[in-house]
């Protein structure tokens, strides 16, 4: 089927409406040819037209440049639909409910860290829960989880962890509002009350960084940026708490499929209208596990400056290690948005894809009204991470979405087996990476090799124009699950 | 007893297929898979029970809420499992029982940790030679 793909220029391809019966818009992918050869091999095309057949999807389904196969929707998937009579799905979100990424700044200069790096990476190691079977040292009655599934990264702020400073740098001040804690099982808080304030596993990781180059001054300056200053960069998410609200939906939405006689492709589209007491429900709880995330990632930032300050004796105005920003990268927003000259309203369903408004938007932050939202992209711990900002063409095309990292092309038992006989550790630390990690095959699962080049999938968002190039970051250091 | 499954990946993930003489057995074997996934099964010992509960629309959602109650006591209870026996099965329903124990993270090696089962993908089969199954799981 993919001879029906219709290459618009360089980095746009069309899914046509009629690539598959029951589309009701058509499908767009940001991607380069040889991007493109990669996504062509699973079924990521197939799912960016299944999520084109979503009652009340607007304008088009879209697939960022490290789009790969995901569940109902690709990962990298952009859908919107219409907030009054479209429907809202967990398959448009993912398991890992308000997934995302924070980046701190700092005074330090890479000379700074040199000979401490590792006390440094162990620090982080020591003081940030990872892998299984790690449980956060944080215990909250069940008021104050409540509480802090309301008022997401606020609450942690009130409870000592970092400051109020902080909040304007997170994505919706890190709070989602209407979060509704009696929305969410007691499983879901079960899995949840153990892991406020841990990393988790998988891809997630706690990364010292170095900015190798700014490649936009205005905006770099603006981000607190210089070259050769050290970064760090936090990806993690609402842990077992999110995937159980998922799986939990997931359940109900089967239901709802039949009650409101949907006809989908996938059974990971189980969907419900947005308003219906299902989609209402699920917004409630997928709400609360957002602002668990924002919280999450506010915990373990506070504790990365306690390592910082505490490893390198130095004040916190010495260090000035504050957050440039906080995305979500799997989450849906309502948002207005402009559909052919007229202003709509929509549930803006984000599965591994970034927010990028553009400056002068509302909701990109006073300090970066000028140059736009910062995006924020991880790379794997190898090789490269970027930070990019929002434009006016990304609000225009892509509803203010950008990519949100590199996109793995190799299986994980496949990377795994690419390891055997090989020291993976030493290789990292061979190209001036230290690592710590849980996992067995932690390590091993995430190697270069099995995630597609990084450069090339933000040069084609740059060249697309739906974000632009700010900073590039190199890893120096990375603990993870 | 023989192994009665093999995992296989996907692009970011992956998926174990189980087979048995019955639907339990069958179902035993998923549940062998996942845990597979996560731990080398060989160093977790049998010595807790647990009992478990699971409601579905048809055979498939059925395997999917059985394999999240299992989720669900690794990832909130802290058990690796490593035995798992079908006692009853029938109109949706399913009772079964799971061994293992509490996971020590000096003693037990973790691979894998699933987050969560989907349905991608997702079959349970009667066949000539017996019941199959397939599930996805995201890591």
């Amino acid at each position: 089927m993919t001879y029906k793909l219709r290459k618009l220029d360089d980095y746009r391809w069309l899914v046509p409406q009629d690539y598959k019966p029951g589309m009701r818009v058509p499908g767009i992918i940001y991607a380069s040819e040889a991007l493109m050869e990669n996504i062509r091999k699973d079924e990521s095309v197939e799912q960016v037209a299944n999520a084109a057949m979503l009652p009340g999807i607007v304008k088009a389904s879209l697939a960022m440049p490290d789009m790969h196969f995901g569940y109902g929707l690709p990962i990298g998937g952009v859908v919107a639909t219409d907030a009054k009579d479209g429907v809202i799905t967990p398959g448009g979100v993912g398991f890992d409910i308000n997934c995302g990424v924070r980046m701190l700044r700092t005074n330090l200069y890479r000379a700074d860290v040199k000979d401490k790096t590792r006390a440094l990476v162990e620090g982080l190691y020591a003081s940030i829960p990872t892998g299984v079977g790690a449980k956060g040292e944080l215990r909250l009655s069940r008021t104050d989880f409540d509480r802090m599934l309301v008022q997401g990264a606020r609450w942690a702020v009130n409870n000592g962890y970092g400051s109020m400073d902080d909040l304007e740098r997170i994505e919706a001040e890190g709070c989602i509002q209407g979060a509704d804690p009696d929305k969410v099982s007691e499983k879901a808080y079960e899995r949840g009350k153990g892991q406020i304030g841990t990393l988790g596993s998988g891809n997630h990781f706690a990364e010292i960084q170095y900015v190798q180059k700014v490649f936009d001054e205005k905006a770099g300056a603006a981000f607190g940026l210089f070259e050769g200053q050290i970064t760090v960069m936090i990806h993690t998410g609402s842990r077992g708490f999110g995937h159980q609200v998922c799986t939990d939906y997931l359940k109900v939405m089967e239901a709802s499929v039949r009650k409101y006689g949907f006809s989908l492709p996938d059974r990971q589209l189980a969907c419900a209208p947005i308003d219906s007491p299902e989609g209402r429900d699920y917004l409630a709880a997928m709400r609360a596990a957002a602002n668990f995330g924002f919280t999450n990632r506010q915990m373990i930032m506070h504790w990365a400056r306690e390592v910082f300050m505490h490893v390198l004796g130095l004040s916190p105005r010495d260090l000035g290690m504050s957050l440039i920003y906080d995305v979500a990268h799997n989450i849906v927003k309502f948002e207005e948005h402009e559909i052919d000259g007229k202003k709509m309203m929509l549930a803006v369903h984000r599965k591994g894809a970034t927010r990028a408004f553009p400056p002068g938007h509302p909701e990109t932050p006073k300090l970066y009204r000028d140059v736009g939202q910062p995006v924020i992209i991880p790379g794997d711990m190898g090789t490269y991470s970027y930070i990019l900002a929002g434009t006016e063409r990304g609000m225009a095309e892509t509803f203010g979405s950008a990519c949100h990292g590199a996109g793995r092309v190799m299986s994980r038992a496949a990377a795994v087996k690419a390891c055997r006989g090989r020291a993976i550790e030493r290789e990292l630390e061979d190209i001036g990476v230290i690592a710590r990690y849980t996992g067995r095959d932690a390590l091993k699962e995430e190697i270069p090799e099995a995630y597609k080049d990084i450069d090339q999938v933000v040069d084609v968002v740059h060249n697309a124009g739906i974000a632009k190039r700010v900073a590039k970051l190199r890893p120096i250091g990375v603990i993870k699950g | 007893m023989a192994k009665r499954y093999n995992t296989f990946g996907t692009t970011a993930d992956v998926g174990v297929e189980s087979w048995g003489d019955s639907l339990p057995e069958a179902f035993e074997a998923q549940a062998e898979g996942m845990f597979d996934v996560m731990a080398e099964l060989p160093g977790v010992r049998p010595v807790e029970d647990f009992k478990i509960g699971a409601e579905g629309t048809d055979d498939e959602t059925l395997l999917v809420a059985f394999l999240n109650e299992l989720l669900f006591l690794f990832d909130a209870r802290g058990v690796l499992l490593r035995e798992f026996e079908v006692v009853e099965i029938g109109g949706g329903k399913l009772k079964a029982v799971a061994r293992g124990e509490k996971i020590d993270t000096l003693r037990h090696v973790i691979k894998t940790p699933v987050k969560a089962v989907t349905y991608h993908m997702l079959k349970v089969e009667k066949t000539p030679e017996g019941y199959k199954t397939r599930v996805v799981y995201d890591i």
